[in-house]
């Protein structure tokens, strides 16, 4: 229960944060434009703001899915079935010449 | 400011939702088996009146994040091999480069018809030879599977593996053994060429770490993701430099694909191998229908052919692009099937492991 709060909270947290990156690229659009044409140099904005975002975003993501309870496949699974047939071999006696 | 903002077009909201949704899509895809998405992107861009390059750029822009995102969360499973994809990523930058010359010299001499053409040629060869091989390999595998026997590698992997140039082995986790770089060089290098030319390098990049080099379908699936952030960084910046990325493009992209990256990649955790490969096949022979359909459209226009009709040239268009979407959603709709499936058969299965009184490691 405490996990799945702990979830919600950066869920909410990255989610304020991504939204405020998203507002304020479209808030400033028109100096937006003007940075990403100015080349040269300014060649860092783009790659600087899509680093910024896939972080903020990313999180966002992985914890929206999270919260769904969509996640990866456990390890213990494949613990289990490993552990039942593969190491209870069969004793037998054996013939010796 | 109004000249220097030229080359980037106004947005609506229905122009926000369509990319958004289109991203959502080719994520999934991409996530899933480490490349796609882009060439349903570049078209879909252009198609709202966005600049051939511009697409280009910004759809790298918007790529080698998500690349990072997917590659992060597929690490965290296991399943990427840093060494080889930064190994091969340097080199895709080399080919990256040498695509993108070869673009512009063929735009210089044949103008945009004759790009378009190159790139759909391209498309079809590739497609047709690599997606026909996956799709068998996947059948192949899948009797593996049947009959419990482990992934095999291939002859050529075989011999690769066994080739011992000294001075230039390295270790890679995902083929368990040394590797001579002089045969990553030559793959990445390709891969590079045909990301800078289709956009999508993946396309040669996962089957060739599959079939040449030995590695495992998930785990090249995985390891492409970094040399997709590798090539993709360096090319944004390249193109950025030029004035030809649009961020407000690549970041709605990025909205949409970063929620797709992450459940295809959760998907790979439930399936099979074969199943990876299946998906790959089937998108891979499906674009190829579409991309081979606007060939005639572009001899047509280049004189090679006598010219189609307008008529006919929008409907082999709409066709195309219509069998492209159904490509990604064909795509989507199998993972989500067997995300879902395999998340109920886990569900499950913790139950009663949560009921019963064995105790698990």
């Amino acid at each position: 229960m405490a996990r799945k709060k702990k979830t919600l909270v950066k869920l909410l947290f990255f989610g304020v944060v991504t939204a405020t990156l998203y507002a304020g690229l479209f808030i400033n659009e028109p100096i937006v434009k003007t940075l990403c044409a100015r080349g040269g140099l300014y060649a860092l904005f783009p790659v600087l703001t899509a680093f910024v975002f896939s972080f903020a975003h990313g999180n966002f993501t992985n914890y929206f899915w999270q919260t769904l309870g969509i996640e990866a496949k456990k390890k213990t699974t494949e613990l289990t079935t490993y552990d039942r047939p593969v190491e209870r071999k069969e004793v037998r006696t054996q013939l010796r010449a | 400011m109004i000249e220097l903002t030229s080359n980037f077009v106004d947005l609506n909201w229905m122009n926000v939702m369509y990319l958004f949704f289109v991203g959502l899509v080719g994520g999934l895809v991409s996530g899933f088996i480490g490349s796609g998405g882009a060439f349903v992107l570049t078209p879909g861009m252009m198609s709202m009146g966005v600049p051939g390059l511009v697409a280009v750029a910004s759809n790298m822009c918007h790529k080698f994040p998500k690349a990072l995102v997917g590659a992060i969360k597929r690490a965290k499973f296991g399943q990427v091999d840093v060494k080889l994809g930064l190994v091969m990523g340097v080199s895709a930058e080399a080919g990256v480069l040498l695509g993108a010359h070869i673009q512009e010299y063929i735009k210089k001499s044949f103008g945009d018809v004759g790009s378009n053409l190159y790139v759909s040629v391209a498309f079809v060869i590739v497609l047709g030879i690599v997606g026909t091989y996956v799709l068998l390999d996947a059948m192949k595998t899948k009797d593996n599977e049947r009959e419990n026997k482990n992934e095999e590698i291939t002859k050529i992997a075989k011999w690769v593996q066994s080739v011992n140039i000294p001075g230039t082995m390295v270790y890679f986790k995902s083929l368990g053994t040394k590797v001579s770089v002089l045969f990553t060089i030559p793959l990445g290098f390709a891969t590079g060429m045909l990301a800078a030319t289709i956009a999508v390098g993946g396309f040669l990049g996962v089957p060739s770490m599959m079939y040449i080099l030995g590695a495992p379908a998930i785990m090249s699936s995985a390891t492409e993701l970094v040399i997709a952030f590798v090539m993709g960084m360096g090319g944004t910046f390249k193109y950025a430099m030029s004035e030809f990325v649009d961020i407000r493009l690549a970041m709605i992209i990025l909205a949409g694909s970063l929620f797709g990256v992450q459940l295809g990649a959760i998907g790979t955790t439930y399936v099979k191998d074969y199943m990876i490969k299946i998906v790959m096949g089937v998108i891979m022979l499906i674009v190829l229908v579409s991309r081979g359909l606007m060939i005639p459209v572009y001899l047509g226009q280049l004189g090679v052919i006598t010219p189609l009709s307008d008529a006919t040239v929008t409907i082999l268009k709409t066709v195309s692009f219509a069998i492209m979407l159904i490509a990604l959603l064909t795509g989507a709709l199998i993972i989500c099937v067997a995300l879902f499936k395999g998340l109920s058969a886990e569900r499950k299965l913790q139950k009663i492991i949560a009921t019963s009184s064995v105790t698990v490691k």
